[in-house]
């Protein structure tokens, strides 16, 4: 049970947006789990799940170590997530700036190329670092978050060349967004939906940032809007809580009695239920004590 | 659930295994005795064996159970009641998504979490602040 747990928070990537109090806890269970028989492929997924964790809470030896199993077992030559790996480490460890990360990473991914081209060049087709190695160019565009503008020139620039990529959409309207651009945050949201249209939290996302316009212009129009989303969201997954509590919001700025009833009544279910998670339940009590 | 399926997966199989039986003696008859005439199998034989892979069957679907009702909360690992839906109905993503929404994830969490645009300089730093807050 606990091993399918961590896999789901590295596949989840919950790892980067874990609340601080239950790091020590999955860090814990994570070495724990180490020890244990595992295959090739849980084992490494933990291990890089471990990496980032440790280098979260500042173990920085038992990153590396981490670190170096990874690379003993994958040769960084060959692999671009290494690569990949390798400049989180040097970015948190050392006191760089972003801009020589960056260029580390790219010295790597240069070597990287450059090996396998030789390798290749019998079989003819050779690797090039800005069409092939997609990891890495998403890397380098992460590492230029300290100046906006250029952020968002350059995030723009990686959505041409791979324009489903979901995270990198959901970034740019979080940039748009902090900047408040909301039309370009929903547009870029809503470039997500075209690749996931199934995605509820996205729904809830946008209907989230309407609801914010919303209270800021008092427009009836953004509300409208925001209903929609919800409605969509809540239709996805039943009990989906932030779904829920923005139809509730924005039901109540619409008027919508009805609509605050059903909605009241779905999040008394869900947390009479325990339907979702205990912090998410904790933050329905207070809505709705309010 | 499990006793019925176990019984008729008992019933079934001895029944297969006598209509072969039955079928390979018989065989063993034509070839011996009647070899220059035609001399088709027993009809109870055939109806033997189809018996017995149709209560194989419904000892199958029988015992196919719905999903477990405990999942496990992904974040703190608190055990946390999930949703029971009936088996062999069709799958309604509003009600799939349940499950997930229990374990306090969901299959486009990735989205969200963004661990590719991770900033680890400010994780750390704010984890440390909480440690020290903490201490106190």
């Amino acid at each position: 049970m606990s091993l399918e747990r961590l896999l789901e928070i590295h596949r989840s990537g919950l790892y980067a947006t874990l609340p601080l109090h239950q790091i020590d806890s999955v860090y814990t269970l994570t070495k724990a789990t180490l020890l244990t028989q595992l295959s090739d492929f849980e084992r490494f997924t933990l291990l890089e799940l471990q990496f980032y964790l440790t280098l979260t809470m500042g173990l920085d030896i038992e990153a590396k170590h981490c670190l170096d199993l990874i690379c003993d077992r994958f040769d960084i030559t060959k692999s671009e997530r290494i690569c990949v790996l390798k400049s989180v480490y040097v970015e948190a460890t050392t006191g760089s700036t972003l801009r020589e990360v960056s260029d580390g990473l790219v010295k790597d991914a240069k070597e990287l190329v450059r090996l396998s081209n030789i390798a290749k060049s019998s079989m003819g087709g050779k690797l090039n670092i800005m069409q092939d190695l997609m990891a890495v160019t998403k890397r380098v565009v992460a590492l230029h978050h300290e100046d906006v503008k250029e952020y968002t020139e350059k995030l723009a620039l990686f959505l041409d060349l791979q324009p489903l990529d979901t995270e990198s959409w959901y970034e740019m309207s979080e940039v748009y967004l902090a900047n408040g651009n909301t039309d370009q945050a929903i547009h870029c949201l809503s470039e997500i939906l075209l690749t996931e249209p199934f995605a509820y939290n996205v729904w809830s996302r946008i209907g989230e940032v309407q609801l914010m316009t919303g209270f800021k212009t008092s427009d009836s129009q953004r509300f409208e809007e925001a209903k929609r989303h919800f409605a969509r969201s809540c239709e996805l997954c039943e009990t989906y809580h932030r779904g829920w509590l923005g139809l509730l919001e924005s039901a109540k700025r619409l008027g919508d009695k009805k609509l605050v009833e059903l909605s009241r009544t779905q999040l008394d279910k869900i947390v009479s239920g325990k339907l979702t998670s205990a912090e998410n339940i904790d933050k329905i009590s207070q809505i709705l004590a309010n | 659930m499990a006793l019925t399926s176990f019984v008729l997966y008992g019933i079934g199989v001895i029944l297969l295994i006598n209509s072969g039986y039955s079928s390979y003696e018989h065989r063993q008859l034509s070839k011996t005795l009647l070899h220059s005439r035609h001399f088709p199998l027993p009809l109870d034989v055939k109806m033997e064996a189809v018996v017995g892979c149709v209560l194989v069957l419904i000892g199958a679907i029988i015992s196919i159970q719905p999903n477990q009702t405990h999942v496990v909360d992904v974040a703190s690992g608190s055990v946390v009641e999930g949703y029971t839906e009936e088996a062999l109905r069709p799958i309604d993503m509003g009600k799939a998504t349940i499950r997930q929404e229990a374990m306090g994830t969901s299959d486009y969490a990735q989205i969200e979490n963004r661990p590719g645009y991770i900033d680890i300089r400010a994780r750390r730093k704010e984890y440390q602040e909480w440690l020290a807050t903490e201490k106190k």
